[in-house]
């Protein structure tokens, strides 16, 4: 065969397999904000898909926290301009609340 | 027994806070600071009598959070004040707010159980009722400092919701 043809099949195929390996990569992550502010979680309720992360700013002057009420996780105290982030890594509904505030409430929904 | 501690409770405080709105210009933005932070601290040392005397566990669960949302608001007063390079400065409704509370402090001492805990509860409510009344209509309206506004906005934001918890706490002790 000649080493033209040879060349010319090699690159094909590197190429054809970095488009191949492109074109299936994984779907891109969004980043999404939660701030907390003026003792509410702002959006209220925020729909993610899986993967996603979700960061809480506590924008506040008292400290607050983002707990789901399933204990599933929990961001910890979070001082004035502290925040936190969570990775969606399961599919649900999820309700949480400021544990310190618990008329604080806000629900993540993750689908994918 | 109640009605009269509350009535007290507010005549106290209403006399404290109207006197700094009694004064010729109003009370400048480092006495303001002063006040502000002096009620914030106050509150927090009758949140620590609380913690000592009461075994209710909606009163313990308030005066812990009152430890922790005053510290809190406090420590930012503090950390602006220092960015500022400004001092707050003592005044009479600062001290009249100490001397008060000190007396408020023996009464609730002297009380144990539920009558502490309603004693205690009635006092919050009225104590942040003036407190939000004061800051609300006559302190942010008359800060100058466009941070210190802020942060007294935000501090608003706060107590009041101490205030509602504070209304059910003592409907719940009732």
């Amino acid at each position: 065969m000649p080493i033209k043809n040879i060349i010319i099949g090699t690159l094909l195929c590197i190429f054809g397999g970095t488009a191949t390996a492109l074109s299936m990569s994984a779907p891109v992550s969004m980043a999404y904000t939660v701030e907390i502010t003026g003792f509410k979680f702002v959006p209220e309720t925020l729909t993610i898909k899986l993967g996603d992360t979700v960061r809480w700013v506590n924008v506040d002057a008292a400290p607050h926290t983002a707990t789901a009420e399933d204990k599933s996780w929990d961001s910890g105290r979070l001082n004035r301009q502290q925040s936190w982030v969570l990775t969606a890594d399961k599919r649900g509904q999820f309700k949480y609340i400021c544990r310190f505030h618990p008329i604080m409430k806000g629900t993540i929904i993750v689908e994918g | 027994m109640l009605k009269k501690f509350l009535v007290t409770t507010t005549a106290i405080f209403g006399l404290a806070l109207t006197g700094a709105v009694a004064a010729d210009d109003g009370p400048s933005d480092m006495q303001i600071a002063h006040i502000a932070y002096t009620a914030g601290n106050l509150d927090i040392r009758y949140a620590h009598l609380a913690l000592a005397k009461s075994t209710n566990p909606a009163v313990l669960e308030f005066a812990q959070l009152m430890v922790q949302d005053h510290a809190a608001v406090n420590d930012q007063a503090l950390a602006l004040l220092k960015k500022l390079g400004a001092s707050p400065e003592d005044n009479p409704t600062s001290q009249k707010l100490t001397a008060d509370a000190r007396q408020k402090l023996n009464e609730l001492a002297d009380l144990h159980g539920v009558n502490f805990d309603r004693a205690y509860a009635a006092n919050e409510l009225a104590y942040h009722k003036f407190v939000n009344k004061t800051v609300e209509k006559t302190f942010i309206p008359n800060t100058d400092n466009a941070e210190f506004k802020s942060l007294l906005g935000q501090a608003l934001t706060v107590f009041k919701v101490h205030e509602n918890h504070a209304a059910m706490m003592v409907r719940t002790l009732r």
